[in-house]
């Protein structure tokens, strides 16, 4: 019986890992071709990409990409005939379509002695920021054309999950409303002391003290978690 | 000392029964289930809800904070109810009040965004579905008292199947819809039919159908249970449409307009009568028509109409709604009251109820964003609105609505089947009949 509860909990921890994995995209850039929308820009080895993507609707991707440096090489992916770029001296223009059977297309760019990346990248000749993700999911520009220097990708590389989407968010509210957070929480861990009162303690001859130093436990927690969100949040 | 020590008894016995009460074992194990039950529930109050939630209280909001008292036409009682529930916590909590422009805002698309994104939301989120979880907690405790008389045991499991019910716990606490009150008052229509309070029984059933209309589906064979006479089968009949009549004498009276006709008009009540047989020309028939029609028959001809009897008739009229008829996930939480009695008695039952709620959780995908990545978006907004959904994921490789549909009839396939099932035992508790006269 103790056997199938600890499966069960290693089962629970690490289905909750990967789903915290998978939300805070702590690999690459993540999207599914065909499904996503939207940019998708990231660095890997010494290469930028530039992805984009539309859920199976016809849709036109234009734009370009200025440099203060030099674009030394260029592959496309999965361009089609129509689709077309241009490159005059730092600036690589492109349009390219999507539509029902044609997922994604990108391209791969391999630059040096660069200060910044300027990107002008449309949706159907018109800008939709949101769904422009530089460096990580949810990482959006503010404005455009945008710029990002030559050390963008390392910085947004650094940033811990916790100050990731969506769990920046998470916390930032649970910080904010303290009083209901921390009651929420105190409730919770009374249940959970009462569950282990009923269950694990109840045999114990020191039921009791068992008991008493599960609410100390949960007193201490409340404060870790308190400084723990804390310095999250701020 | 003393005294106290009593009073807390007498709650003590008055809320599990005196026969889980006065065993030590029993109760232990009551109060575990509770325990736990309660810390799932606790788990998902603040985090998660359906936009529908918010238009409920939008036009609760309409009443308590513009005197709108017609903001909800079609649920007058239910929106009665939210209103004062509104009324009471905007009193005790004033960061309720803060709330009031969000929920005045008459743009369902703004309204919902500044909610979500609001810093406060988890705990009015919480405050808001506080209503459904006094509701929850009636019924649970209302609940075990339907059967098992004799067997405390069977009691308790039936009270452990209702606080672990996945349909509960998804709908109430993250769906977050409203169906639990008319649950409610239909489990203690049931109770007083129970205790054999006929006239009692059908009102209660009446003020039931008033709230939701859901109950009418069990008014003919609770008539049935409780006539003894061609009077009472009058008298009852007249009784339990009298609150859908009194529903609409007061709308014709304070609104002008026939709640009746309305809602005869409007897509739910087409939900009914979705799937049909074309025949020719104009003449179709109703499949779930029919199949009610077929398990009310097969109830007034059977023998012996035990009380556990009309429950299984119930759980088998509400298992074919779904399997038959087109249906919003709330509508299941209807099944759940009949058929977490019936899981006591026959428990290989909670299996396929636990494959029901899988199937479930993969048809609701074709309802779009609003019932999948939306109820996280509390959590965080821009990430859940802008996520990826199950819907584009399922299109980039097959056809989304064949995919689900395919899951949809294997839904269809084992609600069927529980009612043969159910069917089956109806045998057992009747002695082996089958048809017959009356009771």
């Amino acid at each position: 019986m103790k056997k199938i509860f600890s499966i069960r909990i290693m089962f629970t921890v690490l289905v909750l890992m990967l789903f915290m994995g998978l939300l805070s995209g702590c690999q690459k850039m993540n999207f599914i071709p065909g499904a996503s929308y939207g940019y998708f820009i990231w660095e890997e080895g010494e290469k930028i990409y530039i992805s984009w993507s539309i859920d199976r609707k016809d849709a036109s991707f234009t734009g370009s990409i200025k440099t203060d440096g030099s674009i030394d090489n260029m592959n496309l992916i999965a361009w089609e005939e129509e689709d077309g770029t241009k490159l005059t001296g730092n600036t690589l223009s492109y349009t390219a379509n999507l539509g029902v059977d044609d997922y994604t297309d990108g391209l791969v760019l391999e630059m040096s002695e660069y200060e910044y990346i300027e990107f002008d990248l449309r949706i159907n000749d018109g800008y939709d920021l949101s769904r422009v993700h530089v460096g990580a999911f949810l990482k959006n520009p503010e404005n455009s054309p945008f710029r990002i220097g030559s050390r963008y990708f390392d910085e947004v590389k650094s940033i811990p999950w916790y100050e990731k989407n969506p769990f920046s968010v998470f916390f930032y509210k649970l910080f904010a409303n303290k009083y209901f957070t921390f009651l929420f929480l105190f409730i919770i861990g009374v249940v959970v002391v009462e569950i282990l009162r009923v269950t694990v303690f109840s045999g114990k001859r020191l039921k009791k003290l068992y008991t008493g130093i599960s609410y100390i436990i949960l007193m201490c927690l409340g404060v870790v978690l308190y400084f723990t969100l804390r310095y999250f949040v701020l | 000392m003393n005294r106290a020590k009593t009073f807390f008894n007498n709650i003590g016995r008055g809320l599990l029964t005196p026969e889980v009460y006065n065993d030590a074992k029993l109760s232990r194990r009551f109060y575990k289930y509770f325990l736990i039950g309660i810390l799932a529930r606790l788990m998902l109050l603040p985090f998660f809800f359906q936009r529908d939630l918010l238009s409920t209280y939008q036009r609760a909001a309409e009443t308590v904070f513009a005197g709108n008292m017609a903001s909800d036409f079609h649920q007058i009682l239910t929106n009665i109810i939210h209103s004062v529930y509104l009324y009471i916590i905007k009193t005790i909590v004033p960061a309720v009040s803060d709330y009031s422009s969000i929920f005045l805002d008459t743009n369902t698309w703004t309204s919902w965004i500044n909610f979500i994104s609001g810093y406060n939301v988890f705990s009015v989120l919480a405050l808001l579905k506080g209503l459904y979880l006094i509701f929850d907690l009636l019924c649970m405790f209302f609940i075990l008292r339907l059967s098992f008389d004799k067997d405390p045991e069977g009691r308790l499991n039936v009270f452990k199947y209702w606080m672990f019910n996945p349909v509960v716990i998804f709908v109430l606490y993250i769906f977050a819809r409203h169906d639990i009150i008319g649950v409610f008052v239909t489990i203690i229509a049931l109770l007083l039919a129970k205790k054999d309070r006929k006239y009692w029984s059908i009102i209660v059933l009446a003020l039931s159908i008033a709230l939701r209309f859901f109950p009418i589906m069990i008014l003919i064979p609770l008539i049935v249970y409780l006539a003894r006479s061609k009077k009472d089968y009058i008298l009852l009949s007249v009784i339990g449409v009298s609150g859908l009549a009194g529903i609409e004498a007061f709308s014709n009276i304070f609104y002008g307009k026939s709640v009746m006709f309305s809602l005869l008009n409007t897509q739910h009540f087409n939900y009914l009568i979705s799937s049909k047989l074309e025949l020719i020309i104009h003449d179709r028939i109703f499949i779930f028509i029919v199949a009610y029609f077929l398990i009310v028959f097969s109830f007034i001809y059977a023998r012996n109409k035990i009380f556990d009897l009309l429950i299984n008739y119930c759980a088998m009229i509400y298992l074919s709604y779904i399997a038959l008829s087109y249906f919003h996930p709330q509508y299941v939480l209807w099944v759940v009251p009949f058929l977490v009695i019936i899981f006591a008695r026959r428990r290989n039952l909670v299996y396929f109820h636990w494959l029901q709620f899988g199937l479930l959780m993969i048809i609701l995908i074709y309802w779009g964003d609003l019932v999948t990545k939306f109820i996280f978006a509390p959590l965080d907004h821009r990430f859940f609105i802008y996520i990826t959904g199950p819907i584009p994921i399922i299109e980039r490789f097959y056809d989304s609505a064949k995919f689900v549909n395919i899951f949809r009839s294997i839904f269809t396939a084992v609600s069927l089947w529980m009612i043969y099932q159910i069917y089956k035992e109806n045998r057992s508790i009747i002695g082996g009949d089958r048809g017959g006269g009356g009771r």
